[in-house]
C-alpha cells in the first residue's frame, strides 16, 4: 500500500467500524435513523460484523505498515482518535436532526 | 449492560468509589492538569525550542556525519574558554534539532552552548526553553532536591491512576453512552458528557502514559530493592542495571584518543543506528571514559545501547545488553517518552495529552456546577477556593505559558541571567492569574476575561515572532520550517478558539441561575 494512504486508510477503516458501532445503540439509531423504534436484531448483528472486520483490518494495515510495536501502538491511539470523532458526528447529526424537528 | 456486570459493580460499590474519585480530582486536579499540559508540551518540545530560540534556526541538517574531532572538540575548546575541562557532552544534531547541544563541567563552574553542525559555535540561546523548563515541569515541577518534586508528580499520579479505574466504575453506562455528548441543554450535563468522552474513549492512552510515567520513577520512589542491595546509591544501581559505566579521575594527565572511530566501532557494535549522544568524563585524565550513545529514532524502546570506551587507548571497556526485566522498563518507558520519530504518532500523543487536560478540567467544573445546585447562589470558600484552583491551573496556566513565549520574544538579549527573568515571568504571571481568578470569583471565575487574555497572548506570539525574527508563515512555508510554523499554526488556533469562547461567555452571564432556581426547587 502506497504511503500516503495508509493513514488515511487506517483511521478511514476505525471509523467506520465505530460509526457501524454508534448505530448499533439503541439510542443513536433511534436519533439518527428510525425515531419509532431502535435497531433491528439482525441490522445489529450486522453492524457489529462489520465493525470488528473493519478495526481487524485497520490493524492489519497499521502493523503491515509500521512493524509490530509502533503498528499496535498507532492501531490504539488511532481507535480513540476515531471514536471521538465519530462521537462528534454524532452530535453534529444528532443537534441538526433536533433543530430540524422543533 | 448484561444482568451479571450489573451484579457484579453493585451501586454499593458505585458510591463507595465516588468519594475517592471526587476527593482526589478535587484536591490534585489543579497538580494533574499542569503534569498533562506540560506533558503535552512535552512532546513537541524540540519544535518549541526552535520557536524560542530562533539563532538555531538553521535550516534542515546536512547529511554528512558530523565529525567529533574536527567539529565537536574544537567547539568544546572554545566554550571552555582556557579553563579546565573535567566532563562534557554533546547531543548530536538530528532531524528535529539541526544543531548540536555542548554541555561542560569545568573546574570552576559549568557551561554550555549551540553549535551548527560544521563546528561554529552560535550565540547564547538566553532561554531554557522547553526542553529545560516546560518538560522538566512535567516531571520534577523543578524540585530536584531530595527527589521531592518526583514524589510529588508520582503521588499524583497514582491518584490519576485511581481516578480513571474508579470512573470507569462509577461510570454506570459506559456502553450506552460510549458515543454520547449531548452539547444542548444543561451545562452539567454537557459538562458530564464531555468528561465521560475524554475519560473513556480515550482510556487506553490514559492508562498506559500514568503507568509508564509511574514505572519511569519506580527506582526513586520505591527504593527499597536499591536501599537492600546498593545501600541507597541510585547511581551504582543504574550502572548495574543499565549497563553503565563510572571510574574516578586518576589525577594522571593523558591526552583524548580519536572519537570518530569510537564512533564507527561503536556503529558497528549496533549493527546499525546513529549515534546521538557522546559524553566523555574525565577529560584529560588517563581514567578518562567516553560514552556514545545510540539514537532513538527508529525505536520503542528508551534503550540508547550505551558503548562504554577507554578515552586514552579507544578500547571498548563496556557494552552490555539490558537483562530481561530492564529491557521491559525501557520498552514501558520508551512509550512514555516517545522519542520515536513517528509524526503521527507524536500527534496523537500531543492530542490525547490535551484530552486528559480536558477530562480533568470537566471533572472539576462538573464538580463546581453541581455544588452550586446544593449551595444555591452564595458559595461556600470550599467551593470558590476549588473555582480559582480550576481557573488558575486552565486559562491561568495557558497566560503563564503564553507570556513566557511572549517575553521570550520581547526581552533584549543582552540582559543578564536572561533565562531566570523567563522563568520569574511565567511564575509571577501563573501566580498572578490565580490570584485574580480567586479574588474576583463571585457566581463564576473570570473565565471570559482570563479566555481573551489567552487569545491575545497567543496572537501576540505569532506577531512578536514574525517581528523579530521576520520568519512570518510564507517565508516559513518556503524555507520548509516545519516546527516554527507548527509553533504558529497551533498558536493562531489557540488565540481564535480561545477568542471564540470569551465571546460566547461574555454574553452569557449569569449562567445557569435560571436553571439552577429550578433545580433547588426541586432538591
Amino acid at each position: 500500500m502506497p504511503d500516503a494512504l495508509m493513514l488515511p486508510g487506517l483511521f478511514g477503516l476505525c471509523y467506520f467500524a465505530f460509526a457501524a458501532l454508534a448505530l448499533s445503540v439503541e439510542r443513536h439509531w433511534r436519533d439518527l435513523v428510525e425515531s419509532r423504534r431502535g435497531p433491528p436484531r439482525r441490522t445489529v448483528f450486522r453492524l457489529r460484523l462489520a465493525a470488528l472486520l473493519c478495526l481487524a483490518a485497520a490493524l492489519s494495515v497499521a502493523v503491515r505498515h509500521d512493524g509490530t510495536g509502533f503498528g499496535l501502538l498507532l492501531w490504539v491511539l488511532a481507535l480513540s482518535a476515531a471514536a471521538l470523532a465519530v462521537a462528534a458526528t454524532v452530535t453534529w447529526k444528532t443537534r441538526s436532526a433536533r433543530g430540524r424537528a422543533s | 449492560m448484561t444482568a451479571k456486570t450489573r451484579k457484579l459493580i453493585s451501586s454499593a460499590l458505585r458510591a463507595a468509589m465516588l468519594w475517592p474519585h471526587t476527593w482526589a480530582g478535587v484536591t490534585l486536579g489543579g497538580l494533574l492538569m499542569l503534569i498533562f499540559f506540560m506533558g503535552s508540551l512535552a512532546v513537541f518540545a524540540s519544535e518549541i525550542d526552535r520557536w524560542m530560540m530562533p539563532a538555531t534556526r538553521v535550516g534542515t541538517v546536512e547529511t554528512v556525519p558530523v565529525s567529533l574531532d574536527h567539529a565537536v572538540l574544537p567547539a568544546v575548546e572554545k566554550l571552555a574558554a582556557g579553563r579546565t575541562v573535567r566532563d562534557w557532552y554533546v547531543q548530536l544534531p538530528d532531524e528535529r534539532r539541526p544543531v548540536m547541544a555542548l554541555q561542560l563541567r569545568t573546574e570552576t563552574g559549568n557551561a554550555g552552548g549551540m553549535a551548527t553542525g560544521d563546528g561554529q559555535l552560535l550565540p547564547p540561546v538566553g532561554t531554557l526553553g522547553a526542553t529545560y523548563f516546560f518538560y522538566p515541569l512535567h516531571y520534577s515541577l523543578h524540585l530536584r532536591a531530595g527527589f521531592i518534586g518526583y514524589w510529588i508528580v508520582c503521588f499524583a499520579s497514582v491518584a490519576m491512576l485511581a481516578g480513571l479505574i474508579s470512573g470507569v466504575i462509577i461510570h454506570a453506562r459506559i456502553f450506552k453512552d460510549f458515543f454520547t455528548f449531548r452539547s444542548w441543554g444543561q451545562v452539567r450535563r454537557s459538562l458530564l458528557d464531555l468528561h465521560n468522552l475524554a475519560g473513556v474513549l480515550v482510556l487506553p492512552f490514559h492508562l498506559m502514559i500514568t503507568i509508564t510515567g509511574i514505572v519511569i520513577v519506580l527506582p526513586i520512589v520505591l527504593p527499597a530493592g536499591v536501599q537492600a542491595l546498593y545501600g541507597g546509591d541510585v547511581r551504582r544501581f543504574y550502572d548495574d542495571a543499565l549497563g553503565n559505566y563510572s571510574r574516578p579521575r586518576s589525577g594522571i594527565a593523558a591526552p583524548l584518543a580519536p572519537l570518530d572511530p569510537m564512533v564507527a566501532e561503536a556503529r558497528r557494535l549496533w549493527g546499525g543506528g546513529e549515534p546521538a549522544v557522546v559524553f566523555v568524563y574525565n577529560a584529560g585524565d588517563a581514567a578518562s571514559v567516553v560514552r556514545i550513545n545510540r539514537a532513538l529514532r527508529d525505536r520503542i524502546s528508551l534503550d540508547v545501547q550505551p558503548v562504554f570506551f577507554d578515552g586514552v587507548t579507544g578500547q571498548v571497556l563496556k557494552y552490555q545488553r539490558p537483562g530481561p526485566v530492564v529491557a521491559t522498563h525501557r520498552v514501558l518507558s520508551g512509550l512514555h517518552f516517545a522519542a520515536f520519530d513517528h509524526w503521527p504518532l507524536r500527534w496523537l500523543y500531543f492530542l490525547f495529552g490535551l484530552s486528559g487536560c480536558v477530562l480533568i478540567g470537566t471533572g472539576m467544573l462538573y464538580w463546581m456546577e453541581k455544588r452550586r445546585v446544593a449551595h444555591g447562589v452564595k458559595p461556600g470558600a470550599g467551593w470558590r477556593s476549588v473555582a480559582a484552583i480550576a481557573c488558575g491551573s486552565t486559562s491561568g496556566l495557558l497566560i503563564a505559558t503564553l507570556a513566557m513565549m511572549a517575553a521570550n520574544r520581547l526581552l533584549p538579549a543582552g540582559i543578564p541571567s536572561r533565562e531566570l527573568v523567563e522563568v520569574g515571568l511565567f511564575f509571577v504571571i501563573w501566580i498572578g492569574s490565580a490570584v485574580h481568578a480567586a479574588v474576583s470569583t463571585r457566581t463564576d471565575p473570570p473565565w471570559s476575561e482570563q479566555c481573551t487574555a489567552v487569545a491575545l497572548l497567543a496572537a501576540a506570539c505569532v506577531v512578536l515572532n514574525w517581528i523579530t525574527t521576520g520568519e512570518h508563515p510564507i517565508r516559513a512555508v518556503a524555507a520548509a520550517d516545519w516546527a516554527v510554523l507548527g509553533v504558529d499554526a497551533v498558536l493562531a488556533l489557540t488565540a481564535a478558539a480561545a477568542w471564540r469562547v470569551s465571546r460566547r461567555l461574555a454574553r452569557r452571564r449569569d449562567p445557569e441561575l435560571s436553571t439552577l432556581a429550578e433545580v433547588t426547587d426541586h432538591a
